[in-house]
Formats: structure tokens, sequence, C-alpha cells
């Protein structure tokens, strides 16, 4: 398979123009602008015109757009496309993006009074647009994958997409190896069959494997890159506060005066964060020293769409001098206005932190800057690993994975609806893309018999089966109201269920359900700026009054919580195990290092710490595999059981990024068999049956592939609506059909992400053996955070609700002055 | 530690009765258990939309109710109305379901309280009684609501929601009061409908009691912990 590939160390090497660029209308454009081709430009151009699908992996600014659009551009006007038909395509994950990229693009051509036609469609376009859209496609359309999804399942669509020639792809490092960018890429191979002669051009930030990004994209042996490396180093400070700096918590409330410092300093600055809890809070203690009424404002997943949306105007206005944010801002329109990135809390990941970073200053020879400010003194550790990482050039990210049944099952059924298909051609289509390349014939056929009638060989099922062979012996819809249905539940993004937050009539936003479950009328939280009281439910909506309280009763709720990353878990063992990096690190977190070397051990990139000692009556054992938060807790859970069948009595754990920590009435013996690998075979199965995290994948693969229905917030649940608890089918489909496909997406799913089983037992293969264990007679310096952070978030013995009865029931006798031993 | 499931011995109208964790009620003296809302084939009753659920709910409804009828080696068993999801449910019961059933009918004295789910159908050879009075409790499916009798019924499938400490609990629970007892729902695809809802809390006394069912007991709380 041939592959170009262009790298370029200065911007030097200016190749000469193709002719038909020279006297292209749009070179005279970007001159009169003061402006000049980009080599990487040019290379797209090139490669393009060689009939290559090309990924451009370049950092933010440097024309991005503009090489996607280029072979687009040099192409329409040398055989104009007739009039109403689609001639490129854009896509961008995100509405906003593409509402922006038509504005851009819209420039030359109307400039130039360029005969060609450019619109958006999205989920906000209007009915009637759509509809006319759809008779009278404009040559340009820009898109989001869902909207595409959408035009797909029409019947018309091998005529709507012949003329296709360009396929834009934007951001497209946000939707590789994710369900997303599954839906996608099956899309696109659908475009590649009806259009053949559709190219495919993806913009990309940087990655950590980029011949791997060429690979998702291209169709198979037609693929080209264009690299661009970062010119210019971002310049990345570690915030230092006079006050000191916490053991644990993840708040960073410590050092609010010198980050308001740093706001009033720059002139626009955006402050990351890492939750929603963590923005609210940030943004209250920023207004209460706000003293030079600097313009902050809040931007994050939950606040309405209204609100979010007056936010982004008016940073793209200058009309604010700070925004506090959570990857709510990860994406979207460029602002060349800001000029300081700050990131509060630990990075949790390279690509992550440096395309947050990327977000301010987008001018390719000038370097952006940026404060990293960390929580507690383990993430000084990591936000030194990360800063370590980026002047070496490292980027992690999402690790690919093969493509979902569930988004496959989807597929299938949009397919259906644009017509009747053969089985095995469509199979052949489907292997063409890179995530599913390895899917065998056998799991396309029972995806297939679950699309038809749940796979059911049962009369009542196949009486109303959703798909029929017909005499062709092609696979058709056997009623078209089925169209409607799909066109309902499209798309691969499935929010929790979520309750519409509302001040008498004004809606503030949505508030996840399992959170609103935990309050009870009178509790109060944070939202959107303000401390709210929980008045109670009314018609399905979380109805609150303003309040004068300065503390909520309800602190925070979590969402979106990154693991750390192998890489940046690597990197910090290295800088702990390393006493000549402990060079760059301040004397509070030296000296806690110090200690604990002297005290315990530490840890390195081999072996793994486990401690033990007594506290309190109770036996504490402590361990640090530096291997994320979800691996964390699902090993805590399974140490748990093990430690329960051994007779330890354990009573509860905490798991952090970093470490974990079990409490136990009696103390644990043979340390290096509880960390034995055979803890994934023996209790893994038994855990997995009742974890709630199982049960949010399965809901979550359950609605992609139409198996239950999407509750949209603020939707009322009538009689009539089929809504189903999907976790009751969960448990049916567990004891009765182990191998179902949904439970093999969800199984999936957790594996690599909520119970990280990968890095699991990656980990405890890489231990074995290399256990160092020390006996302690009190706490070690390590150990404090995590111990301190026990008090308010341990959780106990069992995953079910049952402890918790218990506890409550033991609460009450005791209250009552009774022993419940009755 | 017992790991067995242990029940919980409820005075009731001058008997006594046993809330068992799974959700049924055992009555020693008269060796009757009472299951309410089997919603027998709810799962297959979605399939006229399209919806293809899993139809292996009746199986395993049946399953874990042979399992407690072993248990507590009941003679009789009471079904208290909405048995099967709706008036068909009965015929699209495939072969092993059906088999199951009928095995049911024949080694069990069965009690067949109607439903409003069935709308009339009743299994071939029971006979089916809208209320019936076992030394005087009353066995209806829908709550009376003004009730002079102690009065046993289901159809609301109640549970509770249970704050404490920050984490909260949601589960199937039976409500009692002086004078009635609301089952929960057995079936296994059903769903609940929270204690606290004005449908079932304008029909309990004020004080009332929720037994909510853990895995292996039976958790008694008093109405006022609730929300």
């Amino acid at each position: 398979m041939s592959k170009q590939v262009h790298e370029y160390k200065d911007r030097a090497d200016q190749p000469a123009l193709p002719k038909n660029l020279e006297s292209h209308p749009l070179s005279g454009w970007i001159e009169k602008r003061g402006w000049s081709w980009h080599p990487h430009q040019l290379d797209v151009l090139k490669d393009a015109q060689a009939g290559r699908d090309v990924v451009l992996i370049a950092p933010t600014g440097g024309g991005k757009t503009l090489a996607g659009f280029l072979p687009s551009f040099v192409d329409i006007l040398e055989s104009l496309p007739p009039e109403h038909k689609l001639h490129t395509l854009y896509i961008s994950p995100l509405k906003a993006l593409a509402v922006d990229v038509h504005r851009n693009v819209g420039k030359p051509i109307e400039d130039l009074n360029l005969p060609v036609t450019f619109e958006t469609r999205t989920g906000d376009t209007p009915a009637s647009k759509r509809q006319r859209q759809k008779n009278k496609p404009p040559h340009m359309l820009m898109t989001t994958p869902e909207s595409l999804a959408l035009l797909l399942s029409y019947e018309e669509a091998p005529e709507y997409f012949a003329h296709l020639r360009y396929i834009i792809i934007d951001e497209m490092h946000a939707l590789m190896h994710s369900k997303r960018g599954d839906l996608l890429s099956l899309n696109l191979s659908r475009l590649a069959t009806l259009a053949p002669k559709a190219q495919r051009i993806g913009l990309s930030a940087t990655v950590a494997d980029p011949i791997n990004a060429q690979d998702w994209l291209s169709r198979p042996g037609k693929g080209a890159r264009v690299e661009l490396a970062q010119s210019v180093k971002p310049k990345i400070e570690i915030l230092t506060s006079k006050n000191r700096m916490p053991w644990s918590g993840h708040m960073a409330t410590y050092a609010i005066p010198e980050i308001y410092d740093a706001v009033s300093d720059a002139d626009m600055s955006v402050v990351f964060v890492n939750t929603r809890a963590q923005a609210e809070l940030i943004f209250q203690e920023l207004w209460k020293i706000n003293e030079k009424n600097l313009r902050i404002a809040m931007h994050h997943g939950s606040l309405d769409r209204e609100i979010r949306r007056k936010v982004e105007e008016k940073m793209a206005r200058g009309e604010l001098d700070c925004v506090v944010a959570t990857s709510s801002l990860d994406l979207g329109l460029d602002w060349a206005d800001v000029d300081l990135v700050m990131q509060i809390g630990a990075p949790k990941g390279v690509s992550r932190l440096l395309q947050r970073i990327g977000r301010s200053n987008h001018r390719l020879n000038e370097p952006s800057r940026a404060i990293l400010v960390p929580a507690s003194r383990f993430e000084y550790l990591e936000c030194l690993a990360a800063k370590a990482a980026i002047s070496r050039d490292y980027y992690d990210g999402v690790e690919p994975r093969d493509g979902g049944l569930d988004v496959l099952a989807q597929h299938i059924f949009a397919r259906a609806c644009s017509g009747p298909f053969e089985a095995k051609d469509f199979y052949e289509e489907i292997i063409q893309v890179w995530a599913y390349r390895n899917l065998e014939w056998e799991d396309f056929e029972k995806t297939l018999g679950f699309v038809m009638n749940g796979g059911y060989a049962l009369r009542t099922y196949e009486r109303f089966a959703r798909l029929k062979i017909n005499k062709a012996g092609l696979y058709q819809l056997s009623d078209k109201n089925f169209i409607r249905k799909y066109r309902m539940n499209i798309g691969t993004i499935v929010e929790a269920p979520a309750l519409k937050v509302k001040l008498r009539h004004k809606t503030l936003g949505t508030i996840e359900e399992w959170f609103i479950n935990k309050l009870s009328p009178g509790d109060t939280f944070y939202f959107g700026g303000q401390v709210l009281r929980f008045e109670g439910l009314k018609d399905m909506n979380v109805q609150v009054s303003k309040t004068k309280d300065g503390t909520p009763s309800i602190p925070s709720y979590a969402g979106g919580r990154m693991p750390l990353s192998s890489h940046l878990a690597d990197t910090v063992r290295g800088i702990l195990g390393t006493e000549e990096e402990w060079e760059a690190l301040p004397e509070p977190v030296k000296y806690w290092l110090k200690h604990q070397k002297e005290r315990s051990d530490l840890p390195d990139r081999d072996n793994l710490i486990v401690e033990s000692f007594s506290r309190n009556g109770k036996f504490y054992l402590v361990a640090y595999p530096f291997e994320g938060w979800n691996a964390h807790q699902t090993l805590g859970f399974l140490l748990m059981r093990r430690m329960q069948r051994k007779g330890f009595r354990p009573l509860g754990f905490i798991a952090s990024d970093y470490a974990l920590a079990v409490w136990s009435l009696k103390p644990p013996k043979n340390i290096e068999d509880l960390f034995s690998q055979d803890i994934l075979s023996d209790d893994l199965e038994e855990w997995m049956a009742e974890t709630p995290l199982m049960k949010r994948n399965f809901r979550t693969a359950a609605v992609i592939a139409g198996l239950i229905e999407r509750r949209h917030p603020g939707q009322e649940k009538t009689r009539k609506q089929v809504t189903f608890s999907s976790d009751l089918i969960y448990d049916v489909l567990r004891k009765y059909e182990p191998d179902h496909i949904l439970l093999q997406a969800a199984y999936h799913d957790a594996a690599g992400g909520l119970i990280d089983l990968h890095r699991l037992s990656a980990m405890l293969r890489r231990i074995e053996g290399k256990i160092s264990y020390r006996e302690l007679d009190k706490i070690s310096p390590l150990a404090v955070p995590l111990v301190l952070q026990a008090f308010g978030e341990s959780i106990s013995r069992e995953d079910s609700g049952d402890y918790m009865l218990e506890d409550l029931e033991h609460d009450l006798l005791a209250e009552a002055g009774m022993d419940d031993n009755e | 530690m017992n790991n067995k499931p242990t029940s919980k011995k409820l005075a009731f109208g001058g008997h006594e009765l046993q809330l068992l964790p799974e959700g049924c009620l055992y009555w020693k003296d008269e060796n009757l258990l009472v299951v309410s809302d089997l919603h027998l084939e709810k799962g297959s009753s979605f399939v006229a939309n399209g919806v293809f659920v899993p139809p292996h709910d009746t199986c395993e409804t049946l399953s874990r109710l042979n399992a407690v009828l072993h248990k507590t080696k009941a003679i009789k068993l009471l079904l208290l109305g909405d048995s099967f999801h709706d008036e068909n449910a009965y015929h699209r019961l495939d072969e092993k379901c059906r088999h199951d059933f009928s095995q049911l009918c024949e080694n069990y004295e069965i009690i067949w309280i109607e439903g409003n789910h069935e709308r009339g159908f009743v299994p071939p050879g029971l006979t089916s009684y809208e209320s019936l009075d076992i030394e005087g409790l009353i066995f209806r499916h829908i709550a009376k609501e003004k009730n002079q009798d102690y009065e046993i019924s289901g159809h609301y499938h109640p549970c509770a929601t249970i704050r404490h400490k920050g984490k909260a609990t949601r589960k199937r629970c039976f409500v009692t009061d002086s004078q009635r007892i609301i089952m929960p729902a057995f079936g296994t695809y059903t769903g609940s409908l929270d204690v606290l809802d004005p449908a079932i809390k304008s029909l309990m006394d004020n004080e009332f009691v929720i037994h909510m069912s853990g895995g292996k007991k039976i958790y008694t709380f008093p109405s006022e912990i609730l929300g």
C-alpha cells in the first residue's frame, strides 16, 4: 500500500504553485489579503489531485480549513457541476463549527462572486429548508455526522450523492475511535458505494499515531498524509501559590488569588476545568474576589444551550475577559484573541491538554501560553509529567478500537430504510471500514438478525419482523412506518437521563436524573453560577428557587471524569522513582517524597508498592498502581470480594487516579496472592453482573441499537410510549443469552472505558513478582491524600443498594437505643 | 453469617404472614403463597410495535416463582391479578413456558384473582374471582378507596427510594398499614411506582410502613424517612 507523507521542518521550502491554482481566482483573493499559499495546503491539493484520500495533521491555525476546501475549489471551477448537485460535503462534530465554516468559506465565494452555492444542514435547520435541500442540494453542504446519517437513510440518497467529489471531515481526532466515529465511517463506506469518485480529506489536530489516522480515514490503498509539526512550542508554567498546596482534593481553590492575578494580566483567558462541579466552584470563587470587575463567564454542558451560545458570542466579540469552561469548549470556533489558557486540576492526558492550549493564540509562529494549576501534590507530579511530554513532542490519546455492534445495528436499519439490499454486498462494503475490518460474517449475520426480529425464531417475533427477505432475495423493510422511528433515534450520543432545571418558567439547563434522586426538597446546590434550592419535581422538571445561602448542602455533582492516561502515569512513576527528577519540584512536594522514601518505598516504572498499616482499629491496605481511576475502581471492587472470601472482613475502599486503599477489620495476608492475575477470572464475572457501570454501558448500547427509545430531556413519560428499563433486560440477557450482541457491545465498551480491564490486566501482568510490600506501623506520607479523601467519598462493601439499607437500619436502631442483633 | 434469604413476620388481621425478600407473601397456616403482577409475556407484547424485547421474561418469572414455591413448600398459590400482561398473552406463550405454566396449575391449587390487564381472560381450567375472603383477609387486585377490611392487593407495583449519607437506592417494596398490604410486582419486566406517588400514598394511613426487597432480607422502614 503506498502512502504519501510530507513533513515540514520549516516553512521555507515553498513548492511552486500548480498551474491550475496559479490562475485560480482564489490565489488572487489570497494575495489581495497579503497572504500566500502554505506548503501543506499545496500538498493536500497535490495528493487530492492524484486521487488520494488525504489526512492533514496540523496544529490549530495555519489555514487548515482552507487546505481542506482547496481541492474542492479547484475542481469545482474546472468542471462546474450541474446546478443543484452536491459536490462537496463538509462534516464537523459541532453544529456551531459547521456554521462558522460556512461563514468563512462563504467569504471568498461572495467576494469573488463564484458560481458556487453553499449551505449548512444541522438539527437546527428549519424543516422547510431541509425539505428544499433534499430536492435541490447546494454544491457545498456543511453538516454533522448525524445529519449525514439522516440524508443517507432517504430512498433518494443514490441520486443525491451521485455527483459528490469531496468529503471534508473536520476535527477528525475528536471523532475517531468513538461510537460517533464508527457511525461516521460506516456512512463514509456507504458514500464510497454511492459516489465512488468522492475523495476524503480529514483535518486533524496532532495525534499520537498519524498512520492510524490515515488508515481510519482512507479507503484501503488510497491514503496519503500531510503532517505539519508545531513550529513553536507552547510556553507552559506550573502555578505556584503562596498558600499551602493541599494533600488531596480536585478543586484547587487554594490558588484562587493567583488564578485571579493571571486572569487579570491576560487580555482574554479561558480557564479549563475537568468537571462541571469544578467549573461552578472556580467561577464562584473568582467572582468573590473580582475587585476589578472583570467580565468572567462560565460554560459547561449542563447549562442551557441558549446560555452557552450567548457566552460563545460574547467571547467572539471580545466582550469577555475570562471564561471558566469544561470540555464543552474543547472543540469549536477559533479564538485568536485568547492569549492565556489555564488548566485547573491535573491535565489527565497530553493530547487533550495540547488541544486546550491550542485554543489560544492561533498564529503559527507565536507560542501559546498556558498555566497549569495542580489541585494537590499528586497532581503537581502529573502537571510536571505533562509539561515534560509536551517538550518532548509526545502525544497520547484515545486507543484505536474495533467498531461496536450496537452502531452496526443502527447502520443496518438505516440501510434498510434507504432501500432493499443484498446481505453479502453490504457486508463487503462494511468491512472496507477500518474499525470493522475484523468483523466476522457470523457477527454481521447475528446483528442483521437482531435488526430483523430481535434474532428470535419465535412465531410472534417473526410475524412482526422489521425486515423481510423479498422475492429477489434482498432484505427489505417490512413497513415504511419504521423509517420515522429510525429517524427519531439516529446517532450514537446517548445522554444519561436528564431533567430540565426550571426557575419558575425559565430553563437554566439540565441535570442528570441520578443526581436529582439524591436530593430532598430543601437541599441546595450550585448551578449556573448560583446556589439553588431544590423545591421538588413538577411535570418531570426540576423546580428550583434562588437562595441566599452561601454554601450549598449538596456540594457537587461529578461528570466527565477522565482517567489519567497511561503515558502520563508512566512518566509520573518515572519521576517518583528517579531522585534527580525531583529538582523541578517545589519544596513541599520534595519533602513529601523524601519522607515517603525514608518511611516506606517509592513506586517506579515497573514495580507495585503495597503498604499496610492499622489505624483506629482498622487495617488499611494501600496500593499505588497509577492506572487511572476507572481501573482502580474495578480493582477495588475485586479486592473487596477476594478479601471477603478470605475472611479479612473488608469494610470499604477508595480509589484515585494514582492509588487505592482498602480497609478491613482483620489484617490482610498473602498480599502477592491478592494481586494475582486470576482475580480477573474469579471475581470479575460476579461483580460485572451487578455493577451499575455495566448497566450504564448496556443502556447506551440498547439505545443506539434501537432496542429501547431514547428519552429527550423534559420529555414526559406517557403510557403509550414504549419505555423499558434496560436494567431488567440486562439481567435477563446475562442469564439467558450471555453472547447477545448488545452484551458484547456493552462489554467491549466497558473493558476499554469505565471498567478499564485492558489497563488493569496489563498492570497485573506487569507487576507479577514485582510487588514491594511494606508493613508499616503507621500511615505513610504517600497514603495521606488517599485516606483524607476517604472521609469524603468512600465506597461501601457492596455495589448494590443493600449495604446502604443495612447501614440505615443499623443507624435507626442505634438511634432508638437498640442493637441490631435483636 | 447466614446467607439464606430470611423473611419478615407481619401480624395482620389476626394472622401471621411472612413477607419474603423475593417479593411474595407466605401465609403458613394456610400453606398459601401470594404473588401479584406477574405480567407474563410482557416482553413479547412490544413486538407488534417493532420492538424486540428479549422474550425470556416469562420463563424467568416462572422459574423464580417455582423456586419460592419449592422453598416455602406451599400447597396453594394465589395469583393476585395481572398475571398475564394482556388478553392475548397466554396464546403467545412458547411451548416451554406453556408447559411450565400448566405444570404450575397441576402441582398447586391455583387461586386466580382477576386483574385489569387480562381484560377478563382466564386460563383454561381456572376459576376467576374478583375478590376473595380467606379467614377474614380480603384479596383483590386493586385496593378499594374506602376500605373497612383487612385487604391485600397489588396493581401499583410499589417501590421506594431511600436516601442516606449522600447516596440513594430504589427497590420494590411491600407497603403496609393497619388495614392494607400492597404487594410489589413479581414479574421480571415490571416497572414500579414510587410509594410517595399520590396514587399509592392516598390509599394509606398517614403512618404507613415500607418493606423493601433486599437480596437476602426485607428492610422495614417507617414512611416518614422517605423524601
